[in-house]
């Protein structure tokens, strides 16, 4: 079994400070205490908080997009040779005893890249908006040859091969299906794993809008006419 | 052959932009890419102020318009849409720059709290 030392948990942040610390606590609760907030150029105050939640940070003194702080995440981990890293959300949507969950399917399926998804967990309540936006950014994961079911989830673990191997280029939320799209084009097993989701009026007033979500489809459309 | 204040006024102004972007790339390190839109736009609006009439009529005749105004429009909008490309390219170059910087910075200063802590 994977110990729970080994795991590093990021967690990309622009603008949390109202739920960093709460996020925090919930992920050390579960165990897990190397804790890195990647603070993306936030105008609040993230990074203090997380300063004195006694956790790893990186600030990216300029706002580039979870794309650019994901990027920022995987760099660190590769020069830290880090085993295992899980991303989640720094809104307080995901369940930090899901990272259990996620740690169980990598062990047993022997995967790279485990995808927490909410589309297999029953109990999921989706907004409308975000399902269809999910539909739709699956169909471009379609088109890179994947049939994954939450293409856009934040929650996900990576092992050591899939952290040397992921180089990625996009800054924004594009990076989730570009992930999905290198994985599979070097042939890093990924699986997708159940996971809860609770949706509060701050967590849906962050995250995807529609102006982002066509900049993101311009991105994808480019690569795929590049690399396909 | 008159010469007309325009044909003065004009080649002028575009020497002086042409230098100036020879000045960018000298001192400033701008790109060639950067800069061959506008010193190419300079040099075209020199030759048509120089030659208005010839150029537009070779222009029209070329390109089969029957009016030289709308041959000369219609070149002017396939230039500026060019511009645009090559710019929006470089912009998007530039950005990717920026990023590329701020993680490696966000790095580093990671690194040097880890050694002083």
């Amino acid at each position: 079994m994977i110990e729970k030392d080994r795991i590093w948990v990021f967690l990309p942040a622009y603008n949390e400070a109202t739920v960093i610390e709460e996020v925090i606590n919930g992920i050390k609760s579960c165990g897990y205490h190397n804790i890195v907030v990647v603070d993306d150029g936030s105008t609040d105050a993230t990074i203090k908080t997380a300063q004195e939640a006694q956790v790893f940070t990186l600030h990216l003194c300029l706002n580039r997009g979870v794309g650019a702080a994901t990027r920022a995440a995987i760099l660190f981990a590769k020069r830290k040779k880090i085993e295992y890293m899980a991303f989640m959300d720094a809104d307080g949507q995901h369940y930090a005893s899901d990272i259990d969950r996620l740690v169980v399917d990598m062990h047993q399926q022997k995967a790279d890249i485990v995808i927490g998804s909410r589309f297999l967990e029953k109990e999921s309540k989706i907004p409308f908006s975000r399902l269809v936006y999910n539909k739709i950014a699956n169909l471009f994961t379609f088109f890179g040859k994947s049939t994954i079911t939450d293409s856009q989830s934040g929650f996900r673990l990576l092992n050591k091969k899939a952290i040397n191997k992921l180089d990625l280029e996009l800054d924004e939320y594009g990076i989730c299906t570009e992930i999905v799209w290198k994985a599979n084009s070097m042939k890093l097993k990924m699986v997708e794993t159940p996971i809860r989701i609770q949706y509060t009026e701050y967590s849906k007033s962050k995250g995807q809008n529609l102006w982002k979500g066509i900049q993101t489809a311009y991105y994808l459309i480019k690569n795929l006419l590049y690399e396909h | 052959m008159n010469i007309r204040t325009f044909q003065l006024i004009v080649p002028m102004v575009a020497t002086i932009f042409i230098l100036w972007q020879f000045w960018r790339i000298y001192k400033l390190k701008t790109k060639w890419k950067a800069i061959w839109p506008g010193a190419l736009f300079a040099v075209f609006a020199t030759l048509m102020a120089i030659f208005p009439d010839e150029i537009t009529t070779w222009l029209a005749k070329t390109l089969d318009f029957k009016s030289n105004v709308n041959a000369i429009i219609f070149v002017l909008l396939g230039f500026l849409s060019v511009s645009v490309i090559i710019l929006y390219d470089l912009y998007k170059k530039q950005q990717k720059s920026i990023t590329k910087l701020t993680i490696e910075l966000s790095l580093l200063m990671a690194e040097k709290e880890e050694n002083a802590s």
